[in-house]
């Protein structure tokens, strides 16, 4: 068979050829849940709430025992309480974002309800000032990318790139 | 002259200009069938309308292009996968990370996602219906909203063995390849060679005819879709030779047939702004082509050509000066030392430049089926801008055209004389001489 026009790499990878490419939308944003897994997670993440209104800011409550329930509720900002699986409805993306203060009981809670649901899991953790070991361990079960960083600009980079 | 506005106005096609939304009102060839005959076969990149895009005929047999860069990196899906899963879900999957699209551009699986995940239904990729009609794989590059009826020219509708459909890259211009396709006068000077030795035109009574008079006469008239061009020379005293060739807009014309040989003509099809596919047919109204004929068409005789090796570039091409033979113009065996009808067109056409710079030209009066060509097209796109008017040449009854060469009495009106000849009638012959 006879090749169309640009029948080489070299002739379609040029600086003249890319002005054709079509410049349309290819996809709707992700619904996306960032959750905090601890207290100074959240405190992290406060200055990313304007980045978009298709991200719903939460809070894991600190989970006090292993006694706790497999879904813990969580906090909006405004303070109320809301329930994990209410949350997770028609979510695309959840990112986990934990400190070296967390546990691992919220994050298993909500890596769990993910996995049945065909739902994307991402968690950072931010080393600050401690030795973020015991956070990662716990976490990575429940994450399937995890990222361990010393800047919490990265959750707002992860935000508005993975979320467009 | 034309001024630069309206000539820009001409001449670009890309998405968001007149003219290119007006060519995405109609079906407009896309491929050949020969390019995406196999289900599940490699694709193949294309770019029309200054679109780049990737058509493909998936496992299930479906037809589509779309967008060739994959949503994820922008990596192109020429490399892709052609493929049908367990699901019985067929697409093309990107070679890079594994992104899968259907025909319709609809991202259908995300493998770094969860096995679960629904977020592969929210990346879509741009996508434009294609469709097999005869020898000829056909796209509809405007909005989803209301498909135009499918193409009805003859030339795809007659059985297999009775047609034959070539394409070519020309690099220049789409409007200044149309414009050859209306202009019939040049056929007397620049094809007077192939008139005499083309096994595909030779031998006919209206050549005489052409080659005794070069100064013919021309009429232009409105059709529905676009113009007939009429062309007189003198015949038998008392008798005119009427060469008669339809334009269909926006890029559809026929050449007037020649005593029995099969009847061609071409849709001239923009890539980009300077560069067109010449799509070239030759096929009989009410017999098979010959082998012969097939033959001839297929070595690059007629309005047909040979090729690069693996391409669809014609052999004879502006990087080798077309092959141009000055010792066959000085003979005479082609008046401009270039071989064959359709490549003497394009050295022609494409040494105007990539767009001709139309202020520049002196049109004389043989040139109004030109003019009257640009009139109807910069008339239709404003109308498409300004009132959302669909323009001729979208409905189908408009493509059942033929060309027609006649001899008539002088004082006959050549359309009505051939208001029959003029139509699609299936299995009647073409009306030549």
């Amino acid at each position: 068979m006879l090749q169309t026009m640009h029948g080489t790499c070299a002739q379609a990878a040029t600086r003249d050829e890319a002005k054709f490419r079509i410049d349309g939308q290819t996809r709707i944003p992700r619904s996306i849940r960032v959750i905090s897994l601890d207290r100074a997670a959240s405190h992290l993440v406060q200055p990313t709430r304007h980045i978009r209104h298709t991200v719903r800011f939460l809070e894991a409550r600190e989970a006090e025992s292993a006694d706790q329930p497999t879904s813990p509720p969580l906090l909006r900002p405004d303070g109320t309480v809301t329930q994990l699986d209410d949350e997770l409805d028609n979510a695309d993306f959840v990112l986990m974002v934990a400190t070296a203060k967390a546990s691992g009981y919220a994050a298993a809670a909500i890596g769990n309800a993910c996995a049945l649901q065909g739902i994307m899991t991402a968690a950072i953790i931010v080393e600050t000032h401690s030795d973020a070991a015991d956070a990662i361990f716990a976490v990575r079960p429940y994450a399937r990318v995890l990222l361990v960083s010393h800047d919490s600009g990265d959750i707002a980079e992860i935000i508005s790139v993975v979320g467009g | 002259m034309l001024s630069q506005d309206h000539n820009d106005l001409l001449t670009q096609t890309g998405p968001g200009t007149p003219m290119g939304d007006l060519f995405r009102q109609y079906w407009i060839p896309a491929l050949l069938a020969e390019e995406l005959s196999e289900a599940g076969g490699p694709p193949v990149r294309l770019k029309l309308l200054s679109e780049r895009l990737i058509a493909f005929r998936d496992k299930n047999g479906r037809l589509g292009a779309i967008d060739e860069f994959c949503a994820h990196r922008g990596a192109s899906l020429w490399f892709g996968n052609n493929e049908r899963g367990a699901d019985n879900t067929a697409g093309l999957r990107c070679a890079y990370h594994g992104w899968k699209y259907d025909v319709a551009g609809q991202c259908v699986e995300i493998p770094s996602e969860p096995d679960n995940s629904r977020f592969c239904s929210k990346v879509k990729l741009t996508s434009y219906p294609l469709v097999q009609i005869g020898d000829v794989i056909w796209i509809y590059m405007g909005g989803s909203a209301v498909v135009p009826p499918l193409p009805e020219y003859e030339w795809v509708h007659v059985a297999p063995q009775q047609t034959y459909t070539s394409k070519r890259w020309q690099e220049n211009n789409w409007l200044q390849a149309l414009e050859g396709g209306i202009d019939s006068s040049h056929v007397s000077w620049l094809h007077s060679g192939g008139l005499k030795n083309d096994p595909l035109f030779k031998g006919s009574k209206g050549n005489q005819y052409n080659l005794n008079d070069m100064r013919p006469f021309f009429e232009v008239v409105e059709a529905d879709g676009g113009l007939y061009v009429g062309v007189r020379r003198n015949a038998e005293p008392g008798t005119y030779y009427w060469r008669i060739t339809p334009w269909v807009m926006p890029a559809f014309t026929m050449v007037p047939p020649r005593g029995d040989h099969p009847v061609h003509g071409h849709f001239w099809v923009p890539i980009d702004d300077e560069n067109c596919w010449v799509f070239t047919f030759d096929y009989l109204p009410a017999r098979a082509l010959t082998e012969a004929e097939l033959q001839a068409m297929r070595d690059g005789h007629g309005v047909h050509n040979e090729y690069v090796a693996g391409t669809y570039r014609p052999l004879q091409n502006k990087d080798n000066d077309y092959l141009m033979d000055r010792d066959a113009q000085r003979r005479g065996d082609s008046f401009s030392g270039v071989k064959g009808i359709a490549i003497q067109d394009a050295s022609l056409q494409e040494s105007m430049g990539p767009i001709v710079e139309r202020r520049k030209e002196h049109l004389v009066s043989a040139d109004s089926g030109i003019i009257k060509a640009r009139r109807k097209l910069i008339t239709a796109a404003l109308a498409l801008r300004d009132e959302g008017t669909i323009p001729p040449g979208v409905d189908p009854a408009h493509h059942r055209v033929r060309s027609a060469a006649v001899v008539l009495p002088v004082e006959a009106s050549f359309l009505d004389a051939c208001r029959d000849a003029l139509k699609v009638i299936p299995g009647v012959p073409q009306t030549s001489v």
